[in-house]
């Protein structure tokens, strides 16, 4: 750590890791013809008409701040999107917050009810930030591993070994970003009578839930006593392909909202107005392309899964999201130095499992949003790489 | 095509196997019905819209170009599955061919382009249908269509210079019996073609190749 560092940065800052993705990224970026298995977003532009939206915003010169909350037509909007796909109700002026991604509304919601010391359980492996935002809101974190054993969903009885007193929050990604772990109706059940029991709030990431392929998506808001006790986050970025606008929202009960609030308007004060247009355009008028890239990715799953699964990188089939997360242990290699190696030399990017936490060890993260010829060509380069490497080995 | 998904709601009482019966035939996949918790039951629908969209021309209509093998590796399916179902699309006239799309200014030797509003006179026995398909049979009519409106039909044209284009107008349609009177439209300039947009300004460099 340099002197200045030193003198300035706040520890729980300079104590962070470094992201794993960051440094993986730097490696990609310095190598032509790499073919990247490797983005958390979708390969379609957003849709043209909700680009149009906010373009006619823009010729019409809405360049302002909006009301802290959000715009009332987009709260609307969200409010009847929620309970149409959902089937929970919100209403539109006191149970809505419109952010800035939902990285800010899970960022705000942990400032605003974290109490220094105060614990808060999620499972691994997760989405990269949560264990930093965390850490940025003076809490501790507690990872509850998940397996691919169990297809990466949340074991209620894990997690319930894991509470300690003090466990205050419960965060909640299904789909889950970056194994397409979801949850079935029993271990939810049993995931939100355990809330109740030991008064948890639950935070539930559900950003991937349009990218739901089997079951019906439900979320643990809906279910008895977990209304009052949830936050629910939601955004635009896979289910619109909307990543670059950085809109998201959170519902929940107006204390809960009021006191997210408070954080987001001294901090983000709203989120941009241009992508607010976006988003009514994508809620009230998005939902047929919606379907259409569901579809379609449905398919890419369907090809890429049982592939990987027959180049002996075995990998639960994931029931949402666009990710798959094939194991890696087979080959020797850690999840690491399979992931260089491949693309030193095939030149295919993959991101190592321990980017999502420790319980990623000996998984990668493949992303089948692109196109079908990337993903043949890809997985046939994977098994050269994998045929090269027994090879040596005999 | 799926079309979906839509919801039905049925109160809770109602078992789910009586539940199935709102199911329609093409009902995809079993597993895409649950049970809701509370006083609802939700059934997630997608709803088949022609019962002749086949997984292939679903992947067909993605809009990749890919060789049927490529198609068998993609759908699980060996290359004579995949050959034998286009052949049946072909034979059904669901699929009609294949043709490449140009850019309209790539020079294939038919470079000028026209539409044509046709007036015509409809037939006792077969209305339109018959003049419809004599002038549809010249091969420089691309497309042919009957229209509501103001004038009968509209055919797109091409030719490789103006001179051929009126030639064709002047001598040969408007002087084929039935026809009352044309009004023709030159293109002047092509900004998207079959789905593909010409100044195409997706190309995306600053797309990072790893994110979160």
């Amino acid at each position: 750590m340099s002197e200045l560092s030193q003198r300035f940065v706040a520890r729980h800052v300079a104590d962070l890791p470094r992201s794993g993705i960051r440094d993986f990224f730097e490696l990609v970026s310095s190598m032509d013809e790499v073919i990247s298995l490797s983005i958390g977003e979708p390969d379609f532009v957003t849709p043209w008409n909700i680009r149009e939206a906010s373009i006619y915003a823009l010729e019409r010169g809405r360049t302002s701040y909006t009301s802290n909350r959000g715009m009332p037509r987009l709260c609307r909007a969200i409010s009847e999107y929620v309970e149409d796909e959902f089937g929970i109700g919100y209403h539109p002026e006191s149970e809505v917050l419109v952010t800035v991604g939902v990285s800010e509304a899970l960022d705000i919601a942990l400032r605003a009810l974290i109490n220094p010391g105060d614990k808060v359980l999620y499972h691994e492996p997760c989405y990269v930030s949560y264990h930093p935002s965390v850490v940025l809101a003076h809490g501790e974190a507690v990872p509850v591993g998940t397996s691919s054993g169990d297809a990466f969903a949340l074991d209620p009885e894990k997690l319930e070994a894991a509470w300690t007193p003090g466990c205050k929050i419960l965060v909640l990604n299904f789909p889950t970003n970056p194994t397409g772990g979801v949850l079935d109706h029993g271990k939810l059940e049993r995931i939100a009578r355990l809330a109740v029991e030991k008064d948890l709030v639950v935070i539930t990431d559900e950003i991937y839930s349009e990218l739901t392929f089997q079951g019906e998506h439900v979320t643990i808001a809906s279910l008895p006593g977990m209304r009052e006790r949830t936050i629910f986050l939601h955004g635009f970025s896979k289910a619109f392909a909307m990543t670059g606008f950085r809109i998201g929202y959170a519902c929940g009960p107006p204390p809960l909202i009021e006191s997210m609030m408070r954080v987001h308007q001294y901090s983000m004060l709203c989120a941009p107005i241009l992508s607010q247009e976006a988003g009514i355009e994508a809620l009230l008028h998005g939902k047929d392309s919606l379907g259409r890239m569901k579809e379609q990715y449905r398919r890419r799953r369907d090809f890429i899964v049982p592939r990987l699964n027959e180049l002996g990188l075995s990998c639960h089939m994931p029931h949402g999201t666009f990710y798959c997360f094939p194991s890696v242990a087979e080959t020797g290699l850690s999840e690491k130095e399979f992931a260089v190696e491949l693309l030193n030399e095939e030149r295919v990017a993959v991101v190592p499992g321990t980017a999502f936490g420790v319980h990623g060890e000996g998984f990668v993260r493949c992303c089948f949003a692109t196109s079908y010829e990337q993903l043949i060509e890809a997985t046939d380069r994977i098994e050269r790489f994998l045929e090269k490497r027994k090879d040596l080995s005999k | 095509m799926l079309v979906g998904p839509k919801y039905l709601k049925a109160r809770h009482t109602l078992q789910l196997s009586s539940m199935r019966r709102f199911v329609p035939r093409h009902f995809p996949r079993g597993e895409e019905f649950s049970c809701r918790d509370g006083e609802y039951c939700f059934i997630r629908v997608f709803f088949a819209k022609k019962a002749f969209m086949s997984s292939v021309l679903e992947l067909l209509l993605e809009g990749e170009a890919l060789s049927t093998k490529q198609m068998a590796r993609i759908l699980n399916m060996t290359h004579e599955e995949v050959e034998r179902e286009l052949e049946e699309l072909k034979k059904k006239k669901v699929l009609l061919g294949w043709r490449p799309v140009l850019h309209p200014e790539a020079n294939d030797g038919l470079n000028v382009r026209a539409v044509i509003e046709v007036k015509i006179t409809p037939e006792r026995e077969g209305g339109f249908n018959r003049l419809a398909e004599r002038i549809s049979g010249f091969e420089e009519v691309e497309s042919c269509y009957l229209m509501s409106g103001g004038y009968d039909l509209l055919a797109f044209v091409r030719g490789s210079n103006l001179h051929d284009v009126a030639a064709f107008v002047s001598e040969r349609l408007a002087t084929m019996g039935g026809v009352l009177s044309t009004s023709t439209h030159f293109l002047l300039r092509s900004y998207k073609e079959q789905g593909f947009m010409l100044a195409e300004r997706n190309a995306d460099p600053v797309k990072p190749k790893v994110t979160p």
